[in-house]
């Protein structure tokens, strides 16, 4: 059985860390690391830099995350990106338009009050 | 295979539900889409961005992409892996974007040389900590491999990413960056290499 010779041995890392190498190289390695010094210790940082890759946190995304998304894509395609809803179901842009034409009106009608000469018949 | 679960525990068909209600453009079915897939796509960006608010902006963006292109999604590859793949090009494109802009990806570091992983030495911008248990644990620890991985170049951070922070198979890896799996395993192993260096300086 061949043995693993230092200059192979840390090409074998990622596979040795992975599991993927066969029971006969792993063997091999094994052999190579109990034995050499500097290859062990390359192993360990190896482990070691990994085991903390793997253990990084992970972060959720912020609060309000998926609300943005869907309002991004509502102004993307100005309000026209989803299939048509119910009125309760959405901001109800028709209902925004009477409300601003009615207060306009009122505006009016109270300006006119104010000047009550305008309304006087002759 | 109806009842295979994904990645977040949905039954396939569950999921597939959700995509051709989705394509049919339902309001409902994309916020459920977006709600379930955020944070593997916020998590899988902010390792490869480095930094929070850049990578709510690109994860945003990832959603919106899926949305504009969901048409295109035939079913072939599982959804997670197509997801994956528009979250691995826009983070791409942004840190070629940020990289014109020479944008420092921690905030603190100069995201510039990779070179530096191969001579790295301790110095000033990372408090060379004397125990090693010391530094193992907690955020110091954390924020110098967030460090190494910013130093490492956009493939080789992508999959670092991908195989040992999100812990995909390799399958699914070559399904996302259209690289070979021999391709994938042999520069996974020089970013593993060169991350490995990195630390070993810092830390001892
Ligand atoms: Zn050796």
């Amino acid at each position: 059985m061949a043995t693993v010779d230092h200059a192979q041995a840390s090409e074998l890392f990622s596979s040795y860390w992975d599991e993927e190498l066969g029971p006969d190289e792993a063997a091999r390695l094994e052999e190579h690391l109990r034995s050499c010094v500097v290859c062990r210790r390359e192993y360990e940082h190896f482990e070691r830099a990994l085991g903390a890759v793997g253990a990084l946190a992970h972060e959720l995304a912020p609060r309000g995350f998926a609300a943005g998304v869907v309002q991004r894509v509502h102004k993307r395609a100005r309000g026209r990106a989803f299939a048509s809803r119910g009125l309760l179901d959405r901001l109800p842009y028709e209902l925004f338009s009477l409300l601003m034409l009615g207060l306009i009106l009122a505006i009016y009608v109270i300006l006119q009050m104010a000047q009550p000469g305008h309304l006087r018949l002759p | 295979m109806g009842a295979s679960p994904n990645p977040l525990g949905l039954t396939a068909l569950r999921e597939r539900l959700l995509i051709r209600r989705l394509q049919q453009r339902d309001e409902r079915a994309f916020h459920e889409i977006v709600r379930l897939y955020q944070h593997k796509v916020f998590n899988l960006v902010l390792r490869m961005i480095g930094n929070r608010e850049e990578a709510e902006d690109v994860a945003q963006e990832v959603f919106v992409t899926v949305f504009k292109s969901i048409d295109g999604f035939r079913g072939e590859a599982k959804f997670s892996t197509w997801l994956y793949r528009i979250a691995a090009n826009h983070c791409k494109n942004r840190m070629k974007y940020l990289g014109r802009r020479s944008y420092k990806a921690t905030g603190e570091l100069d995201e510039a040389a990779e070179r530096e992983l191969q001579d790295a030495q301790p110095s000033a911008m990372t408090p060379h900590l004397d125990g090693p248990d010391k530094v193992l644990e907690g955020m110091q620890m954390e924020r110098l491999v967030q460090e190494g991985i910013a130093l490492l170049d956009e493939e080789h951070r992508m999959l670092i990413v991908l195989r040992d922070v999100e812990d995909l198979s390799y399958q699914e890896i070559c399904a996302i960056t259209g690289l070979a799996e021999g391709t994938v395993k042999s520069r996974l192993h020089r970013a593993r290499m060169s991350l490995k260096e990195y630390l070993a300086k810092r830390v001892g």
